[in-house]
């Protein structure tokens, strides 16, 4: 997995992208590193050929994957490519995501397998914050 | 300059559902059939505490059983929007309640003194 958060110099975009290459069963905790602000879009692009819930806290400090409860689940078919457009902005003070492939809180079994002629075969996550 | 109104024939979402809220206790298959989600507009203006709505793909649900496969969070007393221009589909049913806290199962409540309304565009 690989997590690269790009930001922008604040006086030309003041947008962050946050982009996880490999998403799994391991919390992403604090994606942009510290900084509150507001998510604007998601996208979720699952090239594993099993159907996954994509989880999202938007307070915890700390979250356990299996554990915590999310703010945000989406569901996603196997192959399937999906964005979700918040245009008014939903805060967060600090952002973390993981997937697994049970939707219920306490689930810690990871995405796997590679879906036909998908790219990466991986499940990649893309969030645009300010 | 002139003004063209042409009807779509094959719309891409023609079904727009209002949900109002203010239990726990699940709506069931509210479009009536298998489709696909293309929006969901929450409106928690009357509540001073967050909302949770919680969606599962399931004609017949039971909200204190079945776990969110959607959960779609509005701040207290806001209304929140998510568009999915692709579209999430649903292929058996899309059964949704509200709750007042994060949790699954028997661990959830809705603690909201106000309605919560619920707008959703689908197939």
């Amino acid at each position: 997995m690989a997590l690269t958060t790009a930001s922008f110099d604040s006086s030309v975009f003041t947008y962050r992208i946050v982009d996880q290459s490999d998403t799994v069963a391991t919390a992403n905790i604090d994606v942009t590193g510290g900084k509150s602000g507001n998510v604007y879009a998601i996208d979720i692009d699952n090239g594993r050929n099993v159907s996954c819930a994509i989880k999202f806290t938007l307070t915890s400090a700390t979250p356990v994957v299996g554990t915590t409860s999310p703010d945000i689940v989406v569901w996603h078919t196997a192959g399937q490519r999906t964005q979700y457009l918040m245009p008014a902005g939903l805060a967060f003070t600090v952002l973390s995501f993981w997937a697994t492939t049970e939707e219920a809180d306490s689930g810690t079994t990871a995405p796997s397998g590679a879906y036909t002629n998908h790219a990466t075969g991986k499940l990649i996550v893309t969030v645009t914050t300010s | 300059m002139s003004t063209t109104l042409a009807t779509v024939a094959s719309p891409l979402a023609d079904k727009l559902i209002t949900l109002v809220l203010s239990t726990s206790t699940e709506e069931d298959n509210v479009s009536g059939s298998s489709g696909q989600l293309y929006g969901i507009e929450i409106d928690n203006t009357l509540n001073t505490v967050a909302c949770y709505i919680k969606a599962v793909n399931i004609a017949d649900a039971t909200s204190t059983s079945h776990s969110a496969m959607w959960k779609f969070y509005a701040p207290a007393s806001t209304k929140q929007t998510y568009m999915i221009p692709t579209g999430t589909a649903f292929s058996v049913g899309f059964s949704a309640w509200a709750t007042t806290t994060a949790a699954n199962g028997t661990a959830q409540a809705f603690d909201g003194t106000g309605n919560i309304t619920v707008t959703l565009l689908c197939d």
